[in-house]
């Protein structure tokens, strides 16, 4: 049975081959000299080099032939030249376009892809703000994380950080963020301004929501992050591989370990490395506890959103069992840092499995009391049924992912899109909801808690025995040179990491985190505008961020 | 003529009375930063349940709360905030910092947007060691700061 679906995924493989090539062709006899390099990186990565001016009409030809997703835009200061990367990827090729578009370090200038992908948007205001590349063309170029008087670009190579930086009364002056806020034209009926955040209980951290008011009704949002902004890809270029390892987990703190999955599957896939069966196995178990742990947190923080604070209770109720089994083999509650590069740090105490069997059994019987909490809930409903409608198309083009994707009716899923570690070999339902409102994206997550159970159960019985951790990994990790990008479904979306290795350093040479919440955020002002104020605080809930990964 | 008072004390009433009483009301403010707001609130909900057993009731305004529990990463952009926020807090006060990155900056204390403790913009009554600290190590940092009350310890 094994050989068989071996086999057919090779057949698989050499099929997709042709078809990529044959699309590299295509595109190098249209755009002929202007193509500096087209290659195939590995099966379902496609790479193109080219010169930064040829930008525009490179994607607008890819984009009509099927590339409609704008997963990532980074930028990377080599010292000679700064390149803007772009990852585009196609739902219906299943393959992934990263291009290097080339451009002089003095005067980085390239044109925005806004009227392509309106994802661009937030992507390109950060790729502005860290590295200082200016979109020509973007509506509304200013910095994402820092505020405007900040002198200079972070992950340029030049930006020099202190070993030890204290804070300085001037400082904050410079720090301090005043979002100006246009005057109501004439004839608009006079609009007030309500400034939520960045300390307010229903913000689910630091976010601050400048949102303006007509009446009742909300007429403009305008989200401004950066109050968590750690410069974590600045201190990754500092530290070595594995060093830079815990600081994944305190990115995206409520799901650590799928945070942990994605830097260790980039960097070994720069490497090369094959990770031992029972590790792979295991790190889907693990990964998929953590979805279910991170969904009874949303769960959990959306009842207390909406005033329902014995859903919160409940919430945390279920989810400290899941704490528990993750305590019994990291050690930790929150941040487990248990992955490693090649493997697991170590295997699972004795007994474990059956612990996870105990909690497959206990938490579905729990989960029937939610069901008759919410779904029985006249309250409930009536809060969250059609309230923040988000019209497939817009959450496409917007770059919405996971199962805020779903719940509008689009049945998208990197783990069965674009299966990473063993995902291919597990039957599982890609739950979809097609009202796209609030009350589909609670039940879209609520419905996917099965799902993992579900994936869980066919983990634990196929199980096989061995060590966990590969032998091949090297003591000091110095990848060879090269670039990896690995995309995983984190519980909140598509989630990737972009490493750069220079070859020589044990450094990395530029991390970039595309973070799921980053996006689906920058959907929510979308979505929320023209409802009452009430329904914005559940909109906003409905979003699941996590401020950690948001401002990185 | 001099005035004699047998078996008199003179004390203040704060230090008297209220001092007494205080430990056993401090209402935090609902102010998470990171990491650590999740243990947090943790610590409050099932399981450890453990700040309405000691009186604690979290107030989502600064000006009805007396205790901060800095939890989590100060970025140089938030603190101005924090500092605002301890301001508006009246008088008697007190702040713990919860984890490393309010201790000292934590795993980020090298980075170029990370205020290195929370002792650098606002004065801190009680350290809680960790990475998060777990719900017993707050519950734990909680009683020594009522006993820092009781006893009359907190300079004010």
């Amino acid at each position: 049975m094994a050989e068989e679906k071996t086999a057919k995924k090779e057949e698989k493989v050499e099929e997709a081959q042709e078809v990529k090539h044959e699309f590299l062709e295509t595109l190098k006899s249209k755009f002929g000299e202007k193509i500096l390099e087209a290659r195939l990186r590995r099966p379902r990565r496609l790479q193109l080099r080219i010169k930064g001016e040829d930008l525009y009409p490179v994607v607008e030809f890819l984009k009509s032939s099927g590339f409609d997703h704008l997963s990532c835009i980074s930028g990377v200061d080599y010292e000679d030249r700064i390149e803007a990367v772009y990852h585009i990827w196609s739902y219906q090729r299943r393959e992934l376009m990263q291009i290097n578009a080339e451009l002089p370090r003095e005067n980085p200038e390239i044109a925005s892809l806004v009227p392509l992908y309106r994802a661009a948007d937030w992507h390109e205001r950060e790729a502005y703000d860290m590295v200082g590349i200016i979109f020509k063309g973007h509506p509304n170029l200013k910095r994402m994380f820092l505020p405007e008087s900040f002198q200079g670009h972070p992950l340029r190579k030049d930006f020099k950080t202190e070993p030890m930086s204290w804070y300085s009364e001037g400082e904050a002056e410079m720090w301090e963020t005043q979002v100006e806020v246009s005057p109501p034209e004439e004839g608009e009926t006079e609009t007030m301004v309500l400034n939520i955040g960045p300390q307010h209980p229903s913000t689910h951290g630091v976010c601050r929501l400048v949102t303006t008011l007509s009446g009742e009704t909300v007429v403009k949002i305008e989200p401004v992050i950066g109050y968590l902004h750690r410069g974590v890809e600045k201190i990754a270029e500092k530290r070595t591989y594995p060093q830079f390892l815990p600081l994944t987990d305190r990115m995206d703190y409520i799901s650590s370990i799928t945070n942990n999955l994605a830097y260790v599957l980039a960097v070994e896939e720069l490497l090369g490395v094959k990770v031992p069966e029972r590790a792979e196995y295991l790190r889907v178990i693990l990964s998929e506890l953590q979805r279910i742990a991170n969904h009874l947190m949303f769960i959990a923080a959306f009842g207390a959103d909406l005033g329902a604070w014995t859903v919160m209770m409940y919430g945390f109720r279920e989810r400290e069992m899941v704490l528990d089994l993750m305590e019994q083999v990291s050690g930790q509650r929150l941040l487990y840092n248990f992955l490693r590069i090649g493997g697991l740090k170590e295997d699972v105490p004795e007994g474990w499995v059956e612990n996870v069997r105990n909690f497959l059994r206990v938490l579905p019987e729990r989960l029937a009391d939610y069901k008759t909490y919410f779904f029985n809930n006249e309250i409930f409903l009536k809060r969250c049924e059609g309230v923040g409608v988000l019209e497939p198309e817009l959450a496409i083009e917007l770059g919405v992912t996971g199962p805020m994707l779903r719940a509008s009716g689009v049945a998208r899923d990197v783990r069965r899109d674009d299966p990473y570690s063993i995902y291919d070999r597990f039957d599982f339902e890609v739950v979809t909801e097609e009202a796209g409102d609030t009350l589909a994206r609670f039940k879209v997550r609520f419905r996917e808690i099965f799902e993992s159970l579900n994936i869980i159960e066919q983990a634990i019985n196929d199980l096989p025995e061995g060590e966990v951790r590969s032998p091949e990994v090297p003591k000091v990790i110095r990848p060879p040179k090269g670039e990896a990008y690995s995309r995983i479904e984190s519980p909140k979306g598509e989630l990737a990491y972009y490493i750069v290795s220079d070859g020589k350093s044990p450094n990395p040479y530029r991390v970039k985190i595309r973070s799921p919440a980053f996006c689906n955020l920058s959907a929510f002002p979308h979505y929320a505008t023209g409802e009452i104020i009430p329904d914005m605080i559940v909109n906003f809930a409905s979003v699941d961020i996590v401020m950690g990964e948001i401002d990185r | 003529m001099e005035v004699k008072l047998p078996n008199v004390i003179l004390t203040k009433l704060d230090r008297l009375v209220f001092d007494k009483a205080r430990p056993y009301t401090m209402w935090p403010l609902t102010f998470g930063l990171a990491c650590c707001a999740i243990e947090m609130m943790a610590t409050g909900c099932s399981r450890y349940d453990a700040f309405e057993r000691f009186g604690m009731l979290f107030r989502a305004t600064p000006r009805q709360a007396d205790l901060m529990i800095v939890a989590g990463t100060i970025t140089k952009k938030m603190a101005p905030n924090v500092r605002r926020l301890y301001e508006q807090m009246p008088e008697p006060k007190y702040v713990i910092a919860m984890g490393e990155c309010a201790i000292c900056g934590g795993p980020f204390y090298d980075s170029y947007s990370v205020v290195n403790g929370a002792d650098e913009i606002i004065p801190v009554d009680v350290y809680v060691p960790g990475c998060p600290p777990r719900p017993e190590t707050l519950i734990d940092a909680i009683v020594k700061l009522q006993k820092k009350i009781k006893e009359g310890k907190i300079k004010r």
